[in-house]
């Protein structure tokens, strides 16, 4: 097996491991306060996006190779903001275990970003890949025996009257489900002919992924230690998962050492100071990027993939809009969130103007 | 975290209930004080969907002599039981799955597989 060969089946290594690591992610995003607020509504509301929009935009994305050919300048700035929002995305997975586990977990962050960009660097993700397949073992078993013993159904009813509150939910879900605008399909191999759905594949088994985890969080409703231990899990394994990739594409790059720095900088300010704004970074900034992509889509495109490209950024920009909680009350932590959007703002044109000069 | 805990199951040990809660069967709720004594002539009210879109609180009854009252649920799902400052949490079965739920949940499973396996399966232009 030659060079290219090897290269090719360590991307489609990657591209699976992502695609699971993210649909870990899309379950672990699958908290009880939304269940309780939209119950199964959120779920089916997220796969109608994701089948209908987010789906055939990864697909364009996936099929184009890169994100666009005529558009130089929007195609880095697409590029650079899929990798800061992926990293940002393992950040705010990692957050809520580092802010529970308090200074043991930002030393336990240090070490997971520095050992995690070894490995990716040094191309062996085993380990993720064995601690995601534990983990998947463990919900879809926990998932199977929930089911034979409960009644799960108070907290899974449709609460479809309050949709308002529950669509940017939905939105974020399908993004995580379909992992459109995170580097994701846009740095896998190439399709094999015959084989080009790949994207509903990740879908379907990410959304199998969040069911399971829907039933055994309802059944746990009265329960909360047990689901804080679930979500402890899976949200381990989906940092393992997402993480050895997102490593191992961002390590591959010029600046290896800066991405990992960015990465641990981004985690402990979630963790630490900016706690408070997870939510806007789940419903208002993730949006973004996958809205960013959508508008490469929309203007590099012909025909009816234009069109879709137009309703993804009418859905993930008016998701972005509409999932906005508004300013933190206290001064400190509204300086806290502010400063997520400037950082990315900075990093995003800092790496562009870079790429310009060195045309 | 864990001394919080402790404290929530504490205050919910003030509330017993004969039996899981079903929609349209009849409970006995049983609320004691600190000293796990029957406490008589407690406001008992039940609160569904607690903090949420289409909450609705209901006055269940007042204590017996035995610190006890009767209740009928009549909402399925979430639900907090209250008796002055003791709160407990509890999820009002349904008689019987409700149709809508589980339609949506066997259709939605069913869409998780058609979809993995539609991405497997080899497009119509490579088999020609």
């Amino acid at each position: 097996m030659g060079t290219g060969a090897i290269r090719e089946h360590t991307g489609a290594g990657l591209t699976v491991l992502f695609s699971a690591g993210l649909a870990l992610s899309a379950a672990a995003f699958v908290q009880m306060s939304t269940l309780a607020h939209g119950g199964l509504a959120v779920i089916g509301c997220a796969f109608l996006i994701a089948a209908f929009v987010a789906v055939p935009l990864a697909t364009i994305e996936w099929h184009a190779g890169r994100p666009a050919h005529d558009a130089p300048q929007l195609t880095r700035t697409a590029a650079a903001c899929s990798d800061l929002w992926s990293l940002l995305v393992l950040a705010a997975l990692a957050a809520p275990v580092v802010h529970t586990l308090g200074w043991r977990g930002a030393a336990a962050a240090a070490f997971a970003w520095l050992i995690g960009a070894l490995v990716a660097w040094r191309g062996k993700l085993r380990v993720a890949a064995i601690i995601g397949t534990l983990a998947w073992l463990t919900i879809a078993g926990d998932a199977i025996w929930s089911f034979s013993i409960v009644q799960p159904w108070t907290l899974l009813g449709p609460q479809w009257h309050t949709w308002f509150d529950w669509a940017p939910v939905s939105v974020s879900l399908a993004i995580l489900l379909t992992g459109i605008g995170l580097g994701h399909w846009a740095s896998a191999p190439k399709p094999i002919t015959g084989r080009r759905r790949l994207p509903w594949t990740a879908m379907g088994i990410g959304l199998v992924a969040v069911l399971a985890t829907a039933v055994v969080r309802a059944y746990h409703w009265i329960d909360e230690p047990a689901v804080l231990e679930a979500g402890m899990l899976i949200t381990i394994a989906a940092i393992a998962a997402v993480g050895g990739v997102v490593l191992t594409r961002v390590t591959e790059g010029p600046h290896p050492v800066l991405h990992p720095l960015i990465g641990l900088f981004a985690t402990l300010w979630f963790a630490g100071p900016a706690y408070r704004s997870l939510e806007l970074w789940w419903l208002s900034l993730l949006p973004i990027a996958p809205a960013l992509a959508a508008l490469v889509i929309a203007r590099t495109s012909p025909g009816a993939e234009r069109w879709l490209g137009w309703l993804g950024v009418a859905v993930f920009g008016g998701s972005a809009i509409a999932g906005w909680p508004g300013i933190p009350p206290a001064p400190l932590d509204a300086a806290a969130a502010a400063m997520i959007p400037v950082a990315a703002v900075w990093y995003v044109g800092t790496r562009v103007s870079i790429s310009s000069g060195s045309r | 975290m864990f001394w919080l805990l402790l404290a929530t199951l504490a205050l919910a040990d003030g509330i017993a209930l004969q039996a899981d809660p079903e929609l349209g069967v009849v409970i006995a709720i049983t609320v004691t004080d600190a000293a796990d004594r029957p406490a008589v002539g407690r406001t008992v009210r039940v609160i569904h969907r607690p903090e949420l879109d289409g909450e609705k609180e209901l006055a269940i009854g007042i204590t017996d002599a035995r610190g006890k009252v009767r209740w009928t649920p009549e909402q399925a799902g979430v639900a907090v039981i209250r008796a002055d400052k003791m709160e407990r949490r509890i999820s009002v079965r349904h008689p019987s799955p409700p149709a809508s739920t589980v339609t949506l949940l066997i259709l939605l499973g069913l869409a998780a597989l058609a979809s993995s396996v539609y991405g497997v399966l080899p497009s119509n232009a490579h088999r020609r």
